[in-house]
């Protein structure tokens, strides 16, 4: 009898401590928006279903013993109501992520066909952003933050001041609409052979670079304007619009 | 007087009487769109005018040139009796050629007004369609449609009033930093006059995002706005303001003065 009391408190304890490391949140949306807001490491995910799944690792530091019985809030007024050191709050179809406060945790974000994403970041914390397989609209806006994209298929308008924006293309862009605009980093860019798209590719100081059969527009008076500053040209005839912008450094567009 | 675009360009041309000039003046005095129809039309008579001028087709002038030649053969120099008759042969050759002058001529003003009302039917006709949809796109949730919009004014060889104050209302109120960024870079491919200075240098003075700034100051240095100096001062004084930006406004009041 000892021992099996012993026993299912041991598993009770064990099951506690799980919960209480719940690394999960999720949150019932199939349209609408989601706003990242200041989160600093953030891995963006396409996912079918109608639910977005924010995931974390576990924790490494041990439990600051001091904190116990308290609840982290940050100057901002949010508290962590999801145990992942986020604030969610949802308003119509609207849901707004928060980060309390300072932390060094990964976050995944799983997100349904039908939800676009915004993610907005000033701070110098702002870490690389990763985003794959999604076909939503994402737009982001960032100071700091590297942006990676890969195989995203839906409308995007990325911006950054210093990060710099990776894409990877495996199949050409769905949407009528890629904008990505970097002020102080490289924007490196590969698609498809076959894409078909209206280019703009322009940097004001650095270069341009690619190994694609770019067609350059000609002006009706039969001339084409050749210059390094920016370059209006289609691939394969023209479709989707894609404007590629890096103010001080280079733009690769290459094949893949 | 319904005032249409037949009679604006009639105005334009300088073909109306001078009750009707005044009721046409009068008219655009009271009618801000009949004033930007107007200005377009003389922007379009502009260009109109950098055509070539017309030349006359080989062909004409050789036909014209055997038709003399054919007339002169015809002449014989001796003979007082055909003194009279060579006076009636060149009677009749200056009067076919004042009839072939006045034929071209006409033929030419028939042709030019044509084309005129021609292209400005066909450019207003692709405004009115783009507009429409720009306003469509422009009304939507997503960021991607609007900026979309902005793209496709881009593809404009140019724009009518009603654009470019679209555009400046995205770059002031659009809640989307990429929305703006697109629309700058749209404006200024534009117009780089005084007003669009000034649009752009109280965008600037309303702007918090940097990335947004910084566009915004390199678009003010390209069109040459001296008149943004003083928002420059303001911005590098700012605590607030982003290091890189302050920056960028140094470089910039330093291009411009």
């Amino acid at each position: 009898m000892k021992k099996t009391i012993f026993l299912l408190t041991t598993a009770f304890v064990f099951l506690l401590n799980f919960s209480t490391q719940a690394q999960e949140y999720k949150l019932n949306m199939s349209e609408g928006k989601l706003i990242l807001n200041e989160v600093d490491r953030v891995e963006i995910e396409g996912t079918t279903g109608s639910q977005v799944i924010i995931s974390t690792e576990a924790r490494e530091k041990k439990e600051d013993d001091r904190s116990k019985g308290l609840k982290e809030i940050s100057a901002s007024g949010l508290s962590d109501n999801t145990g992942l050191g986020l604030s969610v709050e949802k308003d119509g179809s609207t849901a707004k992520v928060n980060q309390v406060g300072r932390n060094s945790r990964h976050y995944t974000v799983k997100i349904p066909k039908g939800v676009s994403v915004y993610y907005e970041h000033s701070s110098w914390e702002g870490k690389t952003l990763q985003i794959r397989n999604l076909q939503s609209e994402i737009e982001v806006s960032a100071n700091y933050n590297s942006i990676e994209l890969e195989n995203v298929t839906g409308p995007m308008a990325i911006n950054t001041v210093y990060g710099q924006i990776d894409a990877v293309f495996k199949s050409a862009p769905q949407s009528d609409a890629v904008s990505l605009h970097s002020v102080y980093g490289n924007v490196d860019v590969s698609v498809p052979a076959s894409t078909k798209a209206d280019l703009t590719l322009s940097t004001s100081y650095g270069k341009i670079f690619t190994d694609l059969d770019i067609q350059m527009k000609k002006e009706e008076n039969g001339m084409r304007a050749i210059s390094s500053s920016k370059i209006s040209g289609t691939l394969n005839g023209g479709g989707v619009s894609m404007r590629l912008k890096s103010t001080y450094k280079n733009i690769y567009l290459r094949e893949n | 007087m319904n005032i249409g675009e037949e009679i604006l360009i009639d105005y334009l041309s300088g073909e109306l009487d001078a009750g009707q000039r005044l009721e046409v003046e009068k008219a655009l005095e009271q009618s801000e769109s009949l004033r930007t129809e107007l200005a377009f039309l003389k922007a379009l008579r502009g260009d109109i005018e950098e055509l070539p001028p017309y030349q006359p087709s080989s062909q004409l002038e050789a036909g014209f040139k055997v038709m003399l030649e054919k007339e002169k053969q015809g002449l014989s120099p001796h003979g007082e009796a055909k003194v009279v008759q060579f006076k009636k042969w060149r009677r009749r050759i200056i009067s076919v050629a004042a009839i072939l002058v006045i034929g071209i001529l006409t033929g030419l003003l028939i042709q030019n007004n044509r084309m005129q009302r021609n292209q400005i039917a066909a450019i207003q006709a692709e405004l009115e369609a783009t507009r429409e949809q720009m306003n469509t796109l422009l009304s939507d949730n997503s960021t991607a449609k609007r900026i979309q919009a902005v793209n496709m004014s881009m593809e404009l060889p140019k724009a009518d009033q009603e654009i470019i104050d679209r555009l400046v209302e995205l770059i002031h109120k659009d809640e989307s930093a990429n929305v703006r960024l697109t629309a700058i870079e749209a404006l200024i491919q534009f117009d780089q006059g005084p007003n669009i200075q000034r649009a752009l240098t109280s965008a600037l003075r309303m702007e918090t995002k940097p990335v947004v700034q910084i566009a915004l100051i390199h678009a003010l240095i390209k069109i040459k706005a001296e008149g943004v100096l003083p928002v420059l001062d303001e911005l590098i004084e700012k605590e607030e303001t982003f290091d890189k930006v302050k920056d960028e406004a140094r470089l910039a009041e330093f291009k411009l003065s």
